[in-house]
């Protein structure tokens, strides 16, 4: 009964409130316009994400074995993701430049940044222009996370893959720009407004830092200590430790019909920048055994993938180019030769030239993982064959490796090339049965 | 029963005290400045609920800029009837605070070093809250323009999914430029 005298009471009373507005006339409304754009200093906080369990199944499981299978990583409680903005945390020293061993004041300058959005027109139509912000964001709890294949969504019957801690991963933004606008479907500059996005992304520094990324073994009778695989001190920079600079980057997502069927479809149009990667340390059962320094990593345009499903179970092509000039892997003092190294390696469609000269060495094209033109996806599912739960990943590759010169301890032991790769089948199965 | 229905005889009788309330003139307008603001104290619990089980992005003219070869990505229930998910945001005993002003001084925050003079802004202070999701299976599937022959990547399910405001360390600033 007071259900209803609440929601009479409402119901009369609230359209009153709208009688004591006044109208605006066109005069007052002729001096308002569109010309500016919001600011906004977003403030520092912690904010947190956690969950106990997350289960991903295929309920039809593999081919040959019909049983389903299921994917369960749980014990994320804490798992805590947060810190916006780097403000307050860069005057308390914890940032990624502290980190490095770089001066924080060249990196960050001084004084914040805001927040700005607006919206405008240029000549391919209207666009939503962001001007980013500083900000970092961390994860602050992520320990041993349990993985494993199950017989359902609770876990239980399942084959242990391992335990995985991820307890210091910092995304560090220092400014930029985005535009967000339809995409540009018919390639000519032109919107057609009739669905895709499509980003542009200029002049945007940011780092990416992990501290600690440690895969356990999941058997309870191994030696504490003894059972890991430790990999710290991950960043990406530009070759000096300073920010790695996003100078002009073009991606678009669509969704769409193609060979057959509906498939999301992401695409790298650009992506220039100078990027390498580090990794300060390797640790295996406790003990160090190197560290490695990647790059500059060379991406070519136009690289895709591609995503779907088949009746049950993930349907995958990633096609994409790319040229590494150095893949250093260090594990003594470098400038004494202690290291190995790949020099110029190149990922791409097919090669020409002559294999044992790298000067005549031309690529082209895309390298391939999973073939849709052809029928042959990559594919992930999960299943049983009735003893054992797993996942099955088949990668087809199709394309050109070559390296032209491998170094050990220092010392060239010339160029590697495999091309005309056509590897139609390529199955794993994570524990094998 | 009692104590809810004189919360809510309240908030209705509230609107009613603007009727006793006179005009502003724009000279008396003209010394109105911000340094005042309101504080709202929710004692109690405040949740909000929202549910669904269904969520498609539509591509009209798909990869290949024709119409009819768009297609559907999809979230979707694996279960007949569907069954819901659930997102409740709940806010205990919380305080949110709005403030409008002009800067004409430099500020005690060093967040808002940035905001030019003279600029008006509006300063708020979030609560704290939790958001919790209850999150029933779902299928990530692709569909065609006519949301049929789906092909589904793989069934989700999320539990005890939580999000949360944990500390508020600064205010937010929003101004225009």
């Amino acid at each position: 009964m007071f259900k209803y005298i609440y929601l009479f009471l409402i119901i009369i009373i609230f359209p009153l409130c709208v009688s004591a507005m006044v109208p605006m006339s066109d005069n007052e409304m002729s001096t308002v316009t569109g010309q500016t754009g919001i600011s906004i200093i977003i403030p520092d906080i912690d904010f947190g994400v956690t969950m106990t369990r997350l289960s991903l199944t295929d309920k039809d499981g593999l081919s040959g074995y019909p049983n389903p299978a299921y994917l369960v990583i749980d014990n994320i409680d804490h798992a805590t993701f947060g810190n916006f903005n780097i403000g307050t945390k860069m005057a308390m020293g914890d940032t990624v430049a502290h980190k490095i061993g770089v001066d924080p004041a060249t990196i960050y300058g001084s004084g914040f940044q805001s927040l700005d959005i607006d919206v405008g027109t240029d000549g391919s139509g209207s666009f939503i222009n962001i001007e980013l912000p500083k900000m970092q964001l961390y994860t602050g709890d992520f320990d041993d996370v349990h993985i494993r294949v199950a017989d359902n969504q609770n876990g239980d019957y399942g084959t242990d893959l391992g335990y995985l801690s991820l307890p210091g991963l910092y995304f560090e933004g220092i400014g930029g720009n985005i535009k967000i606008r339809p995409e540009d479907i018919d390639g000519l500059g032109n919107n057609t407004g009739n669905g895709g996005i499509d980003f542009q992304i200029t002049n945007t520094p940011f780092y990416l830092y992990n501290e600690k990324l440690i895969i356990r073994d999941a058997d309870p009778m191994t030696t504490a200590g003894q059972d890991a695989l430790e990999l710290n001190q991950f960043y990406l920079h530009d070759g000096n430790n300073n920010p790695f600079i996003m100078r002009d980057g073009h991606f678009s997502l669509n969704v769409g019909q193609q060979y057959g069927k509906t498939w999301l479809k992401l695409k790298a149009h650009k992506w220039e920048g100078d990027l390498y990667a580090n990794l300060g340390e390797m640790k295996w059962c406790g003990t160090q055994f190197g560290r490695w320094e990647i790059g500059r990593i060379i991406q070519y345009p136009d690289a895709h993938t591609y995503i779907s499903g088949h009746n049950m179970g993930l349907d995958l092509e990633i096609s994409a180019r790319l040229d590494i000039e150095n893949i250093y892997y260090i594990y003594g003092n470098k400038s004494n030769g202690e290291y190995n190294n790949s020099h110029m390696v190149h990922a791409a469609g097919s090669f020409s030239g002559t294999a044992s000269n790298p000067s005549t060495w031309s690529f082209s094209g895309n390298l391939k993982i999973g073939d849709i033109a052809n029928g042959r996806p990559a594919t992930l599912d999960f299943g049983s064959n009735g003893t054992s739960n797993m996942l099955a990943i088949n990668l087809p590759l199709k394309g050109a490796l070559g390296i032209e010169s491998i170094q050990l301890g220092g010392t060239d032991f010339g160029p590697v090339l495999i091309h005309g790769m056509n590897i139609k089948t390529f199955k794993i199965n994570i524990p094998h049965p | 029963m009692k104590k809810n229905f004189a919360i809510v005889i309240f908030i209705c009788i509230l609107p009613v005290a603007a009727f006793a309330m006179d005009a502003i003139d724009d000279i008396e307008m003209d010394n109105v400045t911000g340094s005042t603001g309101i504080d709202i104290f929710l004692a109690g619990t405040l949740e909000i609920q929202a549910s669904g089980h269904r969520l498609k992005y539509f591509d009209y003219d798909g990869l290949s800029a024709q119409a009819g070869t768009g297609g559907y990505l999809a979230l979707d229930s694996p279960h007949d009837p569907p069954q819901d998910s659930t997102l409740s945001l709940k806010l205990v005993n919380a305080k949110f605070s709005i403030d409008v002003g002009t800067k004409n001084s430099v500020f005690d925050s060093p967040n808002a070093d940035i905001i030019p003079f003279d600029t008006s802004f509006i300063r708020v202070e979030l609560p704290v809250f939790t958001a919790n999701l209850t999150f029933n299976d779902f299928q990530f599937q692709m569909e065609d323009n006519n949301e049929a022959n789906a092909n589904t990547m793989c069934i989700i399910q999320l539990t005890d999914l939580a999000f949360a405001i944990e500390h508020v360390y600064s205010p937010m600033y929003i101004y225009t430029h």
